[in-house]
C-alpha cells in the first residue's frame, strides 16, 4: 500500500527542490541569460534583448 | 533474489563508471600539454618570423628573424612562466625585446575564477607591464599597481610574468637579478586557525561537548566572518588538481585542505563539519531561533534527499575537471555570506538555505554540503581499509586453525 503525501511532505520537497534547481542553475551559468532576461524585461532591451 | 542481485551488479558498474569518469577528467587536467602555445608567442614578439626553444624550465623562446641575404638574426625573446592565482595558476607569456624590456605579454592559460581574469583584461592591466625593464621587480608591493577586487589575481600575473623576465635577465642577459624572497607569515589567521584546530582535538579526544560550542562560534566569527577561509568544494578541487599555494603566503590552505582530511582519517570522526565549520554553526544557531524540529513525514523521501548531496558534488567536480576550473565547484553559498563575494544565483540559495535550517536542522550539512560529502568519502575509506586488515586477520586466523587441526590429525 502507498502512502499519501502529507503536507509536510510536501513542504520538504518543494524546499528541497528548489534549492536544488537553484544550485544546478547556479552551476550551470544559466543564471546569465535568465539576469539578462530580466534586464531585457526591466526595460534594457537594446543593451541585452539579442540574448534573450 | 536474482533481480535484486542484478539491480545491485548494475549499480555497482554504473559507479565505477562514474569513477572512472571523474578519474579520467582529473588525468586530464595533469598530462594534457599545451595548445597553441605558438600562435601567443607569435603575439607577443611580432616582428620575429620564427622561434627556437632555448630553455625548458621557465620555456624560453629566441625570436629571429631573416634579413635580406638570408641571414637570420636574433630579435628578442618571449618567456612562458606561472604563478598562483586566487583559484589556480595562471600562465603567462612574455615577449621581451634585445634591449631587455618587455613588449608584449599575454595570458596562455589560466585556472582562476573567469569574472577575476574578464575584469583584469577590461581594465587593460597587461599593457602597463609594456616597456618596463626585466631587471625590475615588477612586484604588486612594489612597482606595479593591484586591481582592487582581483588582488590574487593580478598579483599571480605580476609574479608570472616577473619570475619570466628575471629568468631571461639572468639566462639569456647574463644579469644578476634576485628573485624576492617570500618571508613566512605566520600572522593572526593562521594562529587563530591552529588554536581551533588543537582546541577541537582536545574536545574531541576527551569528549569535552561545550568546548564544541566554543569552537563552532569562534570559528563562525574567525574562520567565516573574519577571514573567509571555510572549507570548499573549490577549494579541493583545485588541491586534486595540482594547484598548491605557497605554504609561506597561505599556511592555513595546508591546515584546512591537507591537515582537516588527515585529522578525520586518523580519528575516525568527521570532526570538521560538526566542530569547525562556520556555516555549521550558523546553521546549528538558526535551528536553535526557529525551533529546527521540522522533519519530513515520509523518511524515504528524506532519505532519498539525503543522497542529492553526492549527486551534486559528483556533478561539480567533473565540470571543474572539464572546464579546468575549481572554482566551478564552488556551489556554496560561503563566499556570499563571509566575504559578500557571491556569484549570481548564490545570493538566492544563501536566504533559501538559512530560511530553511531555521525549521529544519543543518539543512545544507545534510542534503547539499559538498565538504560533507568529502568527509564521508575519507570516512568510508578509512572503513574500507580496517574491513580489509581484519578480513585479513580473520583469514590468517582460520588458517591457522586449519593447520593445526591437520597436524592433529596427522599426529
Amino acid at each position: 500500500m502507498k502512502n499519501k503525501l502529507t503536507a509536510g511532505d510536501l513542504i520538504f520537497i518543494a524546499l528541497i527542490g528548489l534549492v536544488s534547481i537553484l544550485i544546478l542553475l547556479n552551476m550551470g551559468q544559466i543564471y546569465s541569460s535568465i539576469s539578462y532576461c530580466f534586464l531585457f524585461l526591466g526595460g534594457f532591451n537594446e543593451l541585452y534583448g539579442d540574448i534573450c | 533474489m536474482t533481480d535484486i542481485k542484478g539491480k545491485s551488479k548494475i549499480k555497482r558498474i554504473f559507479l565505477f563508471l562514474a569513477i572512472m569518469a571523474l578519474l579520467f577528467t582529473l588525468g586530464t587536467n595533469w598530462f594534457v600539454t599545451d595548445s597553441d602555445l605558438l600562435k601567443l608567442v607569435e603575439k607577443v614578439l611580432p616582428e620575429a618570423q620564427s622561434f627556437e626553444k632555448i630553455a625548458l624550465s621557465p620555456l624560453i623562446y629566441e625570436g629571429k628573424t631573416k634579413d635580406q641575404n638570408g641571414v637570420e638574426e636574433k630579435v628578442g625573446y618571449v618567456v612562458i612562466d606561472q604563478a598562483m592565482g586566487y583559484g589556480g595558476p595562471i600562465k603567462m607569456v612574455t615577449g621581451i625585446n634585445l634591449q631587455g624590456r618587455i613588449v608584449g605579454t599575454v595570458i596562455a592559460d589560466h585556472k582562476d575564477t573567469p569574472s577575476f581574469i574578464d575584469g583584469i583584461i577590461s581594465k587593460k592591466y597587461l599593457e602597463i607591464f609594456i616597456g618596463k625593464s626585466i631587471t625590475e621587480p615588477l612586484s604588486i608591493n612594489q612597482d606595479i599597481d593591484r586591481i582592487s577586487g582581483a588582488t590574487y589575481s593580478s598579483g599571480g600575473i605580476a609574479k608570472a610574468i616577473s619570475l619570466g623576465c628575471h629568468a631571461v635577465a639572468r639566462t639569456q642577459f647574463g644579469l644578476n637579478v634576485v628573485e624576492e624572497v617570500e618571508p613566512f607569515r605566520f600572522g593572526l589567521k593562521d594562529i587563530f586557525v591552529v588554536s581551533l584546530v588543537i582546541l577541537m582535538l582536545i574536545g574531541v579526544c576527551f569528549k569535552h561537548s561545550k568546548l564544541r560550542w566554543v569552537t563552532l562560534s569562534v570559528s563562525l566569527v574567525i574562520i567565516g566572518f573574519q577571514y573567509n577561509t571555510p572549507i570548499s568544494l573549490a577549494n579541493v578541487c583545485s588541491f586534486l588538481m595540482g594547484n598548491f599555494p605557497s605554504v609561506k603566503a597561505n599556511f592555513v590552505w595546508y591546515i584546512l585542505i591537507i591537515g582537516i582530511p588527515i585529522i578525520t582519517f586518523i580519528i575516525g570522526k568527521n570532526v570538521y563539519c560538526f566542530w569547525l565549520c562556520p556555516f555549521g554553526a550558523l546553521q546549528e544557531i538558526t535551528a536553535k531561533i526557529g525551533g529546527g524540529k521540522f522533519k519530513c513525514p515520509n523518511k524515504a523521501i528524506e532519505a532519498k534527499a539525503a543522497q542529492i548531496k553526492y549527486g551534486l558534488a559528483y556533478l561539480a567536480l567533473l565540470g571543474a575537471f572539464i572546464l579546468k576550473s575549481p572554482s566551478f565547484a564552488g556551489y556554496e553559498p560561503f563566499a556570499a555570506l563571509f566575504g559578500r563575494q557571491g556569484v549570481g544565483l548564490q545570493w538566492l540559495i544563501l536566504p533559501v538555505v538559512l530560511f530553511s535550517s531555521l525549521f529544519i536542522s543543518r539543512f545544507w550539512c545534510r542534503f547539499f554540503c559538498p565538504v560533507m560529502v568529502m568527509n564521508e568519502v575519507i570516512l568510508l575509506i578509512r572503513r574500507s581499509i580496517r574491513m580489509i586488515k581484519r578480513k585479513k586477520v580473520i583469514l590468517k586466523g582460520t588458517l591457522a586453525e586449519k593447520e593445526s587441526k591437520s597436524i592433529e590429525i596427522m599426529r
